[in-house]
């Protein structure tokens, strides 16, 4: 099949992918949807674990990014572009389902002292899938904007830059949204788990 | 370098945010530090809970059934259309019933059958300069537990205070 055989040609790059998809080649859409799909499901996943409903969220994101796709900007990575409306989507859905408790416009405070424990390693004895467990479920007590950088940085190991290019924000603001977002989560976490806790 | 200024620039190096010179002396300071360095194994304890998950798998054929539908004009699911309020007799809504049934049979089928089969390696993608980073965080780490293995013979025989829980050096400055 023609989509086969565009995927087995890594040098055509995502630009050209976007300009014959805007001619109405369906096969180099079907490419582009191919080449992000993985990274898509695999951050959308973090949010929910429901399977059919990341696949929805998934699906939906590549169809918006397909409406929207003349207003890509070409000196853009489409990478990131589709991941931001991969962490819209998300948002949209949780908001209009009444999911997500904790909205917050301003970046919320972390009150009270800075806690004296430090929080440990997962217990040796977990399993990946137990300690994901966990910390999933903290994650979705965090307000939604703390709950996005911790995703972006420590699962998906995006570079600062690029997730202030991704939520729209400056490198000052994604740096102290993440210190703000990792004490908020030892603080959740240890309330949780307080034998996780140790002195610092 | 002081502690103070390092302490504040400790989570960029874990997260390779730092330039090479500035990095540098942050982490010849945290070779030398033991209190910095137990800063930064609390950050590191703490990004150590972010594990990498299974993948989920992608059905087969999902790029070609989504790019299908794109050029359809389908613009999504989750798109707040008040689908059912359309729909006129009851026939139509039983119909539409039976259809998304069929839909979601077809979709756990797929999706069951693409985890069975689809268990693609995933993330071991490491930016290319954060080997450096690596290393330098492994001879912290031992030097971290070489700390607290020579922990209880700093102590006066007896005096096992439970103060004696925590690492030495924390706070002296270089
Ligand atoms: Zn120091």
């Amino acid at each position: 099949m023609a989509l086969r055989l565009m995927k087995s040609l890594p040098e055509i790059e995502d630009q050209e992918l976007v300009a014959r998809t805007l001619d109405g080649d369906r096969d180099a859409f079907g490419v582009l949807v191919e080449r992000y799909q993985d990274r898509v499901f695999g951050l959308v996943r973090h949010y929910t674990r429901n399977p059919v409903e990341v696949e929805d969220i998934v699906q939906d994101t590549f169809l918006k990014a397909f409406t929207r796709l003349s207003s890509f900007q070409r000196q853009g990575s489409f990478h990131n572009w589709v991941y931001r409306i991969a962490v819209n989507t998300t948002l949209d859905l949780f908001k209009r389902q009444g999911r997500n408790p904790v909205q917050t416009v301003e970046d919320p405070e972390v009150i009270g002292a800075p806690p004296t424990r430090s929080l440990m390693r997962p217990d040796a004895q977990l399993k990946e899938r137990e300690i994901a467990e966990v910390t999933h479920k903290v994650l979705a007590e965090l307000p939604e904007i703390f709950r996005t950088v911790l995703i972006l940085r420590e699962f998906e190991q995006q570079a600062y830059q690029d997730i202030a290019d991704l939520l729209g924000i400056s490198i000052g603001t994604v740096e102290s949204r993440l210190f703000r977002a990792r004490a908020k989560f030892k603080e959740l976490i240890l309330q949780r788990y307080p034998e996780y806790g140790q002195v610092e | 370098m002081k502690c103070e200024a390092v302490k504040p620039l400790v989570a960029g190096y874990l997260d390779n945010e730092l330039s090479e010179s500035q990095a540098a002396p942050v982490r010849q300071h945290l070779l030398d530090c033991a209190g910095c360095r137990n800063e930064m194994q609390s950050q590191t304890a703490q990004k150590s809970w972010f594990v990498p998950t299974e993948p989920i798998a992608v059905p087969d054929g999902f790029a070609t059934r989504v790019s299908r539908r794109a050029f359809a004009g389908d613009k999504g699911l989750l798109v707040p259309a008040p689908r059912q309020e359309v729909q006129r007799g009851e026939a139509r809504i039983l119909q539409f019933v039976i259809q998304m049934t069929a839909v979601a049979a077809v979709v756990l089928l797929i999706l069951a059958l693409g985890m069975k089969f689809n268990a693609h390696p995933e993330g071991s993608e490491l930016r290319a300069d954060s080997s450096d980073l690596r290393e330098a965080l492994e001879v912290m780490e031992r030097l971290n537990r070489e700390e607290q293995f020579q922990l209880p013979q700093d102590n006066p025989p007896g005096a096992s205070q439970p103060e004696a829980t925590q690492p030495v050096g924390s706070g002296v400055g270089k």
